[in-house]
């Protein structure tokens, strides 16, 4: 790894696992077959650095949406480490209640649908100052601290007593990011934060976004579907199919040096879809099926061989750009 | 084949407010071709492409005119049985949302079987299980029988998007009108998705109106763009041109605000203001106030559609890219 520094490491992840158990009926149980299980995440391995964002790029059912949750403490991993500036981000959260407050007012995380995530019976000043008072934060400095803010996030003092349903898709986004942002937290989580708005409204949050990781030196995990978004507002990606992590790489890397197969397929399908590139050949879908043994993507991989039935190694490539596939392992 | 001629339409608010969510709408749709319709939630896209269905209740109607011609006939005359005729059988619709536009209490089979019935009295068993077999098919499902019975709920979210489509498009119809189909979905599977529906257009006899907010999912499947903004037709043309060369300012806005797929890093500019409500639009240039070239005629008046170029219309005093055309 490079040695640019351990002190800038914000979020440290090791063999982080999380399974999860489908078919937990009766009717399975009176078959004594055992119950159906989906490995959400299958030992992950990834940093964040200060002042970073990571993007995390995945389809429906890579386990990105887990991972988020996984990290807030909405689920608990089966395994796996997970550290924040050094402390250890799941034993905080079975350390009880004030362990978990403690992390996570340094951890927050922006929601994907401005509509559903924001209470519509609360005013702005209400959800705003909510983490404040969970956190036994709210004084005499809150209202200041809220509206400055609110400013940040582009919003005026003004909107503190109006209702969600008085504000615009991205206005709402706005609240939602000023909510996660008021704890001041050191790493933010953003899952699909853009994915719900229209282009020109995703290109004002997106614009905040980057404008906040400026001035705060924000850290964030940004997670999206949209290779064009998260090649555009990441400093790193990594990519995750089924679970696995399948390649990390330089955001700047990505549509010249991608070198898993996966990455391939889905590069081909994003030029498709905004270019209307013809280069794009039969993209394989996968099927529902658990995991094979071995690479999680030896189902429809074009360059599939014998040794795909085990599980690929991590190649580097360049410093910064590691690959999980064997076709690049006697390189 | 579709001929929408100075269509507008008032709705009606709450308070009882006029909306004038679209004004004077004038396009042809040709045999065979795909028309894509661009526009932001709130362009009223969703509401044209329902008015031309019949689908909008009369209740909510205040206002309504220019005509909707439809292989000759008006279809904003049509009374409800009229429509009822027409609907699914020649226009079919393929609609946004699956799970709220399936009824989770019918099963796959019985939801496309619905449109056969209802338009084949006393068609046979047998008959209706082929068709009900093909259009599942042709909708992209490899072993149809396997999901006859399941529940629009134990279908995955893309398989829910296929039977959409499979109900849209079960009776052949001659228009079929697809509002969103592939929002989302993953993109291995909207690339598949839109190669089936565009080989439905194959044959040359059938056409679709194509709608979404996404210009490179219209880039790649229709032949012909409109741009809507607030209710408004701004620019109108082919397909690739007009991504390429956009003339109307908005037109260039928004692809500026896409997302770019590019190895450099370039962050989407976006679009500064908000989208006029639909009764507090500007009384000239509906995007005069967004507009970086709004100059004070554009404050006056409405600019009219009017042709720039080969295949190519646009609502605007001053458009963008073509100077170096006009010489």
């Amino acid at each position: 790894m490079a040695e640019t520094g351990k002190n800038n490491i914000l979020l440290e992840v090791q063999g982080l696992s999380k399974k999860f158990i489908i078919d937990n009926s009766l009717i399975s149980w009176f078959k004594k077959e055992p119950p159906e299980q989906i490995q959400a995440l299958d030992k992950l391995n990834f940093r964040v650095e200060r002042g970073e964002t990571l993007g995390v790029l995945g389809e429906s059912g890579s386990g990105k949406s887990t991972l988020a949750r996984v990290l807030m403490g909405i689920y608990k991993a089966d395994s796996g480490e997970a550290k924040l500036g050094g402390s250890d981000i799941f034993q905080a959260y079975s350390d009880g209640q004030m362990a978990r407050l403690q992390m996570l007012r340094r951890l927050q995380m922006i929601f994907q649908d401005p509509y559903g995530s924001l209470d519509p019976r609360m005013t702005v000043r209400q959800i705003v100052a909510e983490p404040l008072k969970i956190h036994g934060l709210y004084g005499s400095e809150s209202e200041q601290l809220m509206v400055k803010t609110l400013a940040e996030v582009g919003l005026s003092a003004d909107c503190l007593e109006r209702y969600p349903a008085e504000f615009s898709g991205g206005q709402r986004q706005r609240i939602g990011i000023c909510r996660a942002m008021v704890l001041n937290p050191e790493l933010i989580i953003a899952d699909e934060a853009v994915s719900a708005l229209d282009v020109s409204v995703q290109a004002q949050i997106l614009e905040l976004l980057c404008h906040l990781r400026s001035e705060r030196r924000l850290s964030m995990i940004f997670i999206s579907h949209d290779v064009a978004v998260v090649r555009q507002i990441s400093d790193r990606i990594i990519l995750l199919y089924r679970g696995n992590l399948v390649e990390e790489l330089p955001a700047d890397c990505l549509l010249r040096d991608a070198a898993h197969p996966y990455t391939a397929d889905l590069l081909a399908s994003a030029r498709f879809l905004r270019e209307g590139a013809e280069a794009a050949g039969e993209v394989p879908q996968a099927k529902k099926e658990a995991n094979p043994d071995g690479c999680c993507y030896q189902r429809v991989c074009k360059k599939v061989h014998e040794r795909c039935r085990e599980r690929p190694p991590v190649v580097e490539l360049h410093p910064g750009h590691q690959v999980w596939c064997w076709m690049h392992h006697s390189k | 084949m579709l001929k929408i001629e100075d269509f507008s339409l008032t709705l009606k608010g709450s308070d009882n407010r006029a909306l004038p969510v679209l004004e004077h709408i004038s396009i042809e749709l040709a045999n065979g071709s795909c028309l894509g319709v661009a526009g932001e939630s709130g362009s009223g896209k969703s509401v044209l492409a329902m008015s031309i269905a019949g689908l909008i209740p009369h209740r909510s109607i205040i206002k309504k005119t220019g005509g909707i011609h439809f292989n000759g006939e008006n279809l904003a005359e049509f009374s409800e049985s009229q429509l009822n005729k027409i609907r699914g059988k020649q226009i079919g619709f393929v609609f946004q949302e699956p799970m709220t536009a399936m009824n989770p209490l019918m099963t796959l089979f019985d939801q496309v079987s619905e449109v056969i019935y209802a338009h084949h009295k006393g068609i046979g068993k047998a008959e209706v299980n082929a068709q009900v077999r093909n259009a599942l098919v042709a909708a992209g499902f490899s072993d149809p029988e396997k999901f006859c019975d399941s529940y629009p709920h134990q279908l995955s979210g893309g398989m829910r998007q296929r039977a959409m489509i499979a109900i849209g498009l079960a009776l052949k119809p001659d228009l079929v009108i697809a509002d969103e189909p592939t929002t989302a979905i993953d993109a291995a599977l909207q690339v598949q998705l839109l190669r089936e529906l565009r080989q439905n257009l194959s044959d040359g006899r059938r056409s679709m109106i194509f709608i979404s907010h996404d210009l490179g999912v219209l880039r790649a499947i229709s032949d012909q763009l409109a741009i809507l903004y607030a209710g408004n037709l701004v620019e109108i043309g082919t397909a690739s041109e007009l991504l390429h060369k956009p003339f109307h300012p908005y037109t260039r806005d928004l692809i500026g605000a896409l997302p770019r797929l590019v190895p450099e890093k370039i962050l989407p500019h976006p679009i500064a203001g908000n989208l006029p409500m639909p009764d507090r639009k500007p009384v000239g240039c509906v995007y005069s106030d967004r507009c970086n070239r709004c100059r004070p005629e554009c404050l006056e008046n409405r600019p009219k559609l009017r042709q720039a170029g080969i295949n190519r219309l646009v609502s605007c005093y001053f458009p963008v890219n073509q100077e170096q055309a006009d010489g």
